[in-house]
């Protein structure tokens, strides 16, 4: 079966890259409210400071993609997009997103010159900016983290995407995805300059990560089994559209294999039987950096693939009966 | 002829334009959809349609309709089994819907229900073919134009019913099977045969108000056919299922 998708690649990669932009501004903001500037090995603030370099890129590379795939720019209307400027429209979901995104672009590039200054100690006027951004950056990043599923939540022609849960969804996702960045960061600094002293810090905020990560992907398939349930409790065109997602199928096997068991059960599973030792008291957490590497990476896979199947499945699934 | 077919469409788009002009952007687009005074609508009586795709030919000549896209279609329904069996004829278009989705959706406001006669429209100077509204259609009424990069579907001709016509479908039906009127005018040819006939809308259940209404129509659908009746849709659209 073919089928003529509104919504291709270039919308996958948006909702993908949207979430990758303000999960780790997220993170980085978090790692640096809660301490990352005073800690001993500072390597929390690295962190921090890497991923305040990071946050603005995808989210404004993400801009150029969604531009170019507008039927006024493949037409050959170049700046017809700008009418999106003109106006904002509190029940379209593209409209408030724009100001959103453009909002986040702006501050996350703000947070990210202060970081400029490395040095910048408790007490330098950039260190109070930092905060302060970093204070705004939290609440517009989970805005932003929210918006993908908002942008398909409220198309209720699409039985697929019409539900709350989707949002939430959504937000738990980027901030996993934000947590895989900051993970990954790790793995890399500490390789790259293995500190010396605070070793227990610097196990305790990978503690910590991994620990919120497993919540973080033990919320997600909650509210996938939620969603299913939602599906087989509701009449018609839901349960109709669910189908599709089931074991058996047109996407089935995309969802469980490559969503939920490599971008889910996957990383849930190891970070958990790492966490387990330190959880009942009879060891400490330490994740091998080639884990390290390897959970983040499948998190970005899940995320991605969960963004695809939902996007698509969606599409082709519609109201039943006429 | 083709002389009268490019008239129209001039005339049609100065019209957009016009009207795009005397309407602000943002006050269109918010503003709650409003009981327009005049709501045009369509009563198909299917009991008349031969599945000739007169309408179809006339609509895609009026409009330039790009080849695989279309306003408005013709679908054949075939059910049961010898000698129980029925097949009777579909058209499709857009409902000019009371509580359209299509409209909340637009980031820009290109789309609005007109306060004047209730016909959903899509500005092409300002629409910028974000998809949202196709996506939120429940009729998958709505495409792209490739070469315009807007957003189009039906309109009920506005540029011909504002001249005293009717829409190009409704001039070409043989079967006399479609009436086009005010649905808010008690008189009208349309609101005294949906008083006095049995009518239904399509997918009523989505909540979108409909304004195309059908006689007999036969809403066969997946339901029947799980339930091991033998139904068979024909679409002749590019998209070959019905959506
Ligand atoms: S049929 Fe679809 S495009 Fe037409 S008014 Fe209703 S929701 Fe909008
Ligand atoms: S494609 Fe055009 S009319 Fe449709 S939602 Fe986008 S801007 Fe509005």
């Amino acid at each position: 079966m073919t089928h003529d998708l509104v919504w291709g690649w270039s919308i996958i990669i948006h909702l993908f890259l949207v979430s990758l932009g303000a999960g780790t501004l997220i993170v980085s903001a978090v790692l640096l409210l809660r301490g990352g500037d005073e800690r001993a090995d500072r390597s929390d603030f690295r962190i921090a400071r890497i991923a305040a370099f990071i946050a603005p890129v995808p989210v404004m590379i993400d801009g150029l993609i969604l531009i170019s795939e507008l039927g006024s720019f493949q037409a050959g209307y170049w700046f017809k997009w700008l009418n999106l400027y003109k106006t904002i429209i509190f029940t379209a979901p593209m409209s408030v997103g724009l100001w959103l995104l453009t909002a986040f672009i702006c501050v996350s590039l703000l947070y990210a010159a202060t970081f400029v200054f490395a040095d910048a100690t408790p007490g330098n006027v950039w260190h109070g900016r930092r905060k302060v951004l970093a204070w705004v950056g939290v609440p517009l990043g989970i805005a932003a983290a929210l918006y993908p599923g908002f942008l398909l939540a409220t198309m209720q022609a699409r039985p697929l995407w019409n539900t709350p849960l989707l949002p939430l969804l959504f937000l738990l996702s980027s901030l996993s995805v934000g947590i895989a960045v900051a993970t990954l960061l790790r793995a890399i600094l500490r390789t790259k300059a293995p500190p010396s002293a605070g070793e227990t810090v610097h196990q305790r905020g990978a503690y910590a990560m991994a620990a919120t990560d497993v919540m973080l992907i033990g919320g997600q398939l909650l509210l996938i089994i939620l969603f299913l349930l939602f599906g087989h409790l509701s009449v018609g065109s839901v349960t109709h559209a669910m189908q599709i997602i089931l074991p058996g199928g047109q996407m089935g096997s995309l969802f469980w294999i490559w969503v939920v068991l490599i971008g889910l059960l996957t990383p849930g599973l190891i970070e958990l039987s790492y966490l387990l030792p330190k959880l009942r008291e009879r060891g400490e957490f330490s994740l091998p950096t080639a884990l390290q590497l390897a959970v983040p990476l499948t998190v970005f896979v899940g995320a991605f693939m969960l963004r695809y199947v939902l996007t698509i499945a969606g599409q082709i699934t519609g109201a039943t009966g006429i | 002829m083709p002389g009268d077919t490019r008239t129209a469409s001039i005339s049609r788009r100065d019209f957009l334009k016009a009207s795009a002009a005397a309407v602000p952007v943002a006050a269109t687009a918010n503003a709650a959809v409003a009981d327009p005074k005049i709501q045009y609508g369509m009563l198909i009586d299917i009991r008349r349609c031969i599945g000739c795709h007169g309408c179809s030919v006339a609509c895609k000549a009026e409009f330039e309709v790009p080849l695989g896209a279309t306003r408005s279609w013709v679908e054949y329904v075939e059910r049961g089994a010898y000698p129980d069996v029925r097949r009777s004829f579909l058209p499709r278009l857009c409902n000019q819907c009371s509580n359209p989705y299509c409209v909340p959706v637009c980031p820009t406001g290109a789309t609005y229900k007109r306060d004047e006669d209730g016909i959903v429209i899509i500005d092409p100077e300002i629409c910028i073919g974000c998809g949202n509204c196709i996506l939120a259609c429940p009729y998958d009424v709505r495409f792209l134009n490739p070469d315009t990069g807007v957003a189009e579907k039906c309109d009920f001709c506005i540029h011909r019913v504002s001249k005293g016509l009717a829409p190009a479908c409704v001039e070409a039906c043989i079967g006399n099977a479609r009436i086009f009127g005010d649905l808010n005018d008690p008189d009208s040819e349309i609101s005294r045969q949906i008083a006095t006939h049995p009518v239904s809308v399509l997918r009523q259940g989505v909540g979108t108000e409909p304004n195309v209404y059908y006689i007999d129509a036969d809403h066969a659908g997946e339901r029947e056919r799980e339930q091991g009746q033998y139904i068979r849709i024909t679409t002749h659209r590019k998209q070959q299922e019905r959506r």
